[in-house]
């Protein structure tokens, strides 16, 4: 990768997170890099088993057992009041320790696909708010729950001062999701990383949400890592993006050569598959053969090879092909590009 | 009993579906849910229909209506079977029912809930058959594996039960069993939303490939707009239980006439960071199916909404020719669609 | 467990790895289950003490080696005997002799073993003759000692309570009532909680509100004193058999509520399920679609409630007993057993009266693991 003459925000570098069970290990994250810098947005998009939910769980130091991130580093900046920047190595962070407690919520926030999950059924969406205030900045209740209201104002949630004492299930799916983004928020985060945060929602309210999204990291200038499935969403909001399959970076761009000039033939054959609101009626579709293969019966080499069009017999399946420059800003792990 | 048009496989006219609200400890009804709010539409034989909208518009109801896997409170489906003549689909008894199951079937979201675990492929697909009265078992595995090898499945695969395949290949399990007893309809209840996208497009091409195979007629029922512009030779699209628009594919997507359909376009967001369309952000939530608003049940979001349609139920009208919209002001709007 | 799709180009590597996916493949829920059932150690261990103790109910005659109704106030209230399995540096089990004599201040028996008498511990030795599986008559017995009847010469593994009878033995034939009481009771729970849960869940309206008014109603009946004013209600001079089928109709007739829930419950989810409504879409009558679809859906569900069942009728009757209200001498069960415990002066001065509360306590936690055991495993989506 080109250096980069801004400092970046996180630096994830080769990044291995693996399930240990009974029946095998299920290498989850197998070598993952890449760089988000400030007020960028970084979209992660693959399918599923690629390890993109796992990636996210990982920079925070909350993977669900028993997963464990066995390797790599994850530089973060963090912003200190003192004496500049400090950098620190999240992966090596005592786990639940004060450090990485005090980084989630503040600094690195994380909205989940179903926001229904996400907040305690039993507690008032504004005293869930407040908790998150009071934990990190040095605030009584009184000027927390201002500061909630003020907050769920900006999300556009409407009436939020009768709204904060509503329980999470009296809200739609779209209002959970905006006071879901005012509680990431409350702290003023440098990172923000949504894991499918329109998913679960109608297309019109996720256009809403989305339109949300970017208007806050405008005012806040913070980055988002935006995690998802849905290439529409991704060339809507990102700037860069890695395409992730089977737990690897396959390859990183920005956003407009990754849909005009992709390089890595899954790249391509998943852009040539999706039925697109422009094309032609009752065409046909160019499909990638098979199915991504289950994390148990990870192919040799390549993870890609059995349902690549331009399989090369003896290289492709012998060995990982790393992830290497092909133009600025632009890596594929491909051996057409050696 | 009304007759239908040659063409015409299927024609729903004021299909009701109300869901009581019971409250109390004697359970008094206090209400209805109106999930479908009298539906009325037709399919062609060997056309695709796609219904779409978001979620609590109604569709999946409608399609279960339309297969009588829920009993419709009102309204008529007509539909014409094998041999000519024209039923009523929601008053038949238990026995002409069970002959009915011939002539439509149904494919599943859920590739995962929609088979039993517990049966073999053998016995997933040859049981239509075998509740029909192919009694047979060697006629039924000749079935069986013609129709595992129609949808793409090794044939040798019959004795393996659905928790040895992906989500892809267990639909297109659900659909070879949906195929074997040759039905006239298909319902597809979002019958891609669940996969891959990679996987997506196979299943895709394969509902195509039957069609014409089988003489098919698809009611496609879906939220995903592209795919359903791919598939559907027709579209129609419901909000809170109501049909707003109905018409050709290419029309709808690029001229619609209803403020809803307008802005349902311009929020689906294209996989091209080169195109910026406008979007028309709506205000407000859906409405609630349980106590909608007066007259036009969109009207509170609508950013063309006037005085009459607060008032008014508007009608639904043929605008031009095959092109029906449920809006007050259809004539009169200019909307921008999807080029 | 998804796996490469057929249409896929065949990757590398395969060969072992495909033979155990083949079996995987081919594998029915039933072994699936098995299979992961297998993996759960504590359950399994469990499985072999249930195991055992059923091994325990069959060879029941076998196992004691005293007549349990032989009762010699000589005897009374002896304290286990210690066995010495070493005799001289080699293996032999051998327990002291005791002799006893009534200590003429307090009017209590007072026993005293003699070193210099051993008495060998015999394996397949002789003693009372009873029928081995109800059929063929025998004398054999796992362990006795050598001319039983002499009441010096005999062997007293835990004692003897107030009638001198053995307590090992008496706890054999105990075990035998008390578990075989829990099976008959569960399948008859079973039965009506199936049917009855069934016609709730599948039919729904007015069959399902009866049956469920008539469930809070049993259930909101406090138990003991249900069973008491039942229990009273048995005629005295009732044999013990038909006592015996009594007590397990009772407990019977309230425990088929949870399971009836519980199959209600199942019976109620699964309609909505896909593949119900799939049957139902290709024409299956009701009764295919019960009996072939939703039944085999939850009888891995209901071994397991029923499994948690067992351990909660043992309990009941054993309480039953216990006060009085079940099995009376001289029908022999783990509650009859503890009713001789119940003072203060048997705690004090006999502790080992208490020891048939050791298997209460054993089996129940063992069926209620094994319960767990076989619920996990037949979930398919628990971890």
């Amino acid at each position: 990768m080109a250096a980069e003459a801004r400092p970046t925000l996180l630096s994830v570098r080769d990044l291995r997170t693996y399930f240990l069970q009974d029946e095998g290990t299920v290498k989850a994250v197998d070598g993952v890099s890449f760089d988000l810098y400030p007020g960028a947005t970084l979209g992660i998009v693959g399918e599923s088993g690629c390890g993109k939910s796992v990636t996210a769980r990982s920079i925070l130091g909350i993977v669900d057992r028993p997963g464990r991130v066995v390797d790599g580093e994850i530089r973060f900046r963090r912003q200190t009041a003192t004496d500049g920047d400090l950098v620190v190595d999240l992966a090596k962070l005592t786990p639940n320790g004060p450090e990485i407690r005090a980084i989630r919520g503040a600094e690195i926030a994380l909205i989940f696909q179903e926001p229904m999950t996400s907040f305690s059924p039993v507690h008032t969406i504004g005293s869930q708010i407040d908790e998150a205030i009071m934990l990190h900045q040095q605030v009584n209740r009184r000027q927390a729950r201002e500061k909630t209201i003020e907050m769920l104002r900006r999300v556009g949630v409407s009436s939020p001062e009768q709204r904060v004492d509503q329980l999470s299930n009296q809200l739609s799916g779209g209002l959970r999701q905006r006071a879901m983004i005012a509680m990431a928020l409350s702290c003023h985060p440098t990172l923000l990383i949504a894991d499918e945060p329109t998913t679960a929602l109608d297309v019109t309210t996720q256009s809403q949400i989305l339109d949300l999204m970017r208007h806050l990291q405008r005012e806040d200038g913070m980055a988002i890592m935006l995690i998802t499935h849905d290439l529409g969403v991704i060339a809507e909001m990102a700037t860069d993006v890695a395409v992730m399959y089977l737990g690897r970076v396959v390859e990183q761009a920005p956003v407009d050569e990754i849909f005009h000039a992709p390089r890595h033939p899954y790249t391509q054959a998943l852009l040539r598959s999706i039925p697109r609101m422009r094309s032609r009626s009752r065409e046909r579709l160019n499909p990638i053969a098979g199915a991504v293969p289950h994390p148990y019966d990870r192919p040799a080499g390549c993870p890609f090879h059995p349902r690549c069009p331009q399989f090369m017999a003896g290289r492709c399946d012998a060995e990982e092909p790393a992830l290497r420059p092909v133009g600025d800003k632009h890596a594929v792990s491909c051996f057409l590009y050696p | 009993m009304s007759d239908l048009p040659p063409e015409v496989l299927l024609r729903v006219t004021g299909l009701q579906k109300l869901f009581p609200i019971r409250k109390g400890f004697l359970k008094r009804t206090v209400g209805h849910v109106r999930a479908v709010d009298g539906v009325g539409f037709h399919i062609d034989e060997g056309e695709t229909l796609g219904l779409v909208g978001e979620s609590g518009c109604g569709k999946t109801t409608t399609a279960r209506c339309i297969v009588r896997a829920i009993e419709p409170t009102g309204g008529e489906i007509l539909m014409r079977v094998t041999g000519g003549s024209v039923v009523d689909v929601g008053r038949l008894g238990r026995t002409e029912l069970r002959a009915l199951r011939r002539e439509m079937q149904m494919i599943f979201q859920d590739p995962f809930s929609s088979l039993n675990p517990r049966m073999t492929l053998l016995d997933l697909v040859g049981e239509p058959l075998l509740v029909h009265g192919v009694k047979s078992r060697r006629e039924r595995e000749e079935q069986v594996a013609d129709l595992l090898r129609r949808v793409g499945l090794r044939p040798e695969y019959m004795r393996r039960f659905p928790h040895a395949f992906s989500g892809g290949e267990r639909q297109r399990i659900g659909i070879a069993r949906a195929l074997a007893l040759r039905p006239r309809l298909v319902v597809a209840d979002e019958p891609v939303s669940a996969l891959d996208v990679s996987v997506q497009a196979q299943i895709l091409n394969l509902l195509q490939d039957l069609q014409a195979e089988f003489h098919l007629t698809y009611l496609f029922v879906a939220h995903d707009l592209s795919v359903v512009r791919h598939i559907s030779d027709r579209v129609a699209v419901m909000y809170v239980g109501r049909m707003v628009e109905l018409a050709e594919t290419e029309e709808i997507f690029t001229a619609p006439k209803h403020p809803y359909t307008a802005a349902l376009l311009s929020a689906v967001s294209e996989p091209d960071p080169r195109v910026r369309s406008r979007r028309i952000i709506l205000e407000g939530e859906v409405a609630n199916p349980a106590s909608p608003p007066e007259g036009c049940y969109f009207h509170p979001r609508c950013p063309h909404a006037t005085e009459v349609c607060r008032t008014q139920t508007p009608v639904w009208q043929e605008i031009s020719p095959a092109h029906f919209v449920a809006c007050h002001r259809a004539s009169e709007l200019q909307l921008a669609g999807v080029e | 467990m998804a796996v490469l799709d057929p249409t896929s180009a065949p990757g590398p590597g395969a060969g072992a790895a495909d033979l155990n996916k083949q079996r995987i493949f081919v594998a029915s829920q039933w072994q699936l289950t098995w299979w992961r059932f297998r993996k759960h150690r504590v359950a399994v261990a469990s499985a072999c003490v249930v195991i055992g103790f059923y091994l325990v109910v069959v060879g029941a005659d076998f196992l004691a080696y005293a007549d349990p109704n032989a009762s010699e106030a000589q005897r009374s209230l002896m304290p286990p005997q210690r066995v010495h399995w070493f005799d001289g540096g080699r293996f032999g089990p051998h327990v002291y002799a005791v002799k006893g004599a009534r200590d003429l201040q307090s009017f209590k028996r007072v026993y005293r073993t003699d070193p210099r008498e051993k008495i060998p511990i015999r394996f397949f030795a002789q003693g009372f003759e009873y029928r081995f599986l109800g059929l063929i008559p025998t004398t054999r017995h796992l362990i006795g000692v050598d001319g039983g009847r002499d009441a010096a010469k005999t062997i007293f593994l835990l004692g003897t309570d107030v009638q001198g009878r053995d307590l090992w033995s008496r706890l054999m034939f105990a075990t035998r009532i008390s578990l075989t009481i829990g099976l008959v009771g569960v399948t008859m729970s079973l039965v009506l909680g199936v049917v009855l849960g069934g016609l709730s869940g599948f039919y729904g309206g007015i069959a399902d509100t009866l049956i469920q008014r008539v469930i809070e109603i049993l259930r909101s009946i406090p138990t003991i004193p249900l069973w008491m004013g039942l229990a009273a209600a048995l005629p005295r001079d009732w044999s013990i058999l038909q006592v015996y089928f009594a007590i397990t109709i009772i407990i019977s007739l309230l425990a088929w509520t949870e399971l009836a829930r519980v199959v209600r419950g199942r019976f109620l989810s699964l309609r909505e399920e896909d593949f119900v409504v799939s049957a139902r879409l290709v024409g299956c009558s009701q009764m295919r679609t019960i009996f072939v679809h939703m039944v085999p859906s939850f009888m891995s569900h209901i071994i397991a409630a029923t499994t948690l069942a067992l351990p909660a009728m043992i309990v009941s009757e054993t309480a039953l007993s216990f006060l009085g209200l079940g099995l009376r001498p001289p029908a022999m069960s783990w509650g009859v057993l503890l009713q001789q415990a119940q003072n203060v002066q048997t705690v004090a001065i006999s502790p080992w009266l208490m020891l048939p509360a050791v298997p209460v306590i054993i089996v129940v936690m063992a069926f209620n693991f094994l319960g767990d055991g076989l619920r996990d495993a037949a979930d398919p989506y628990g971890r």
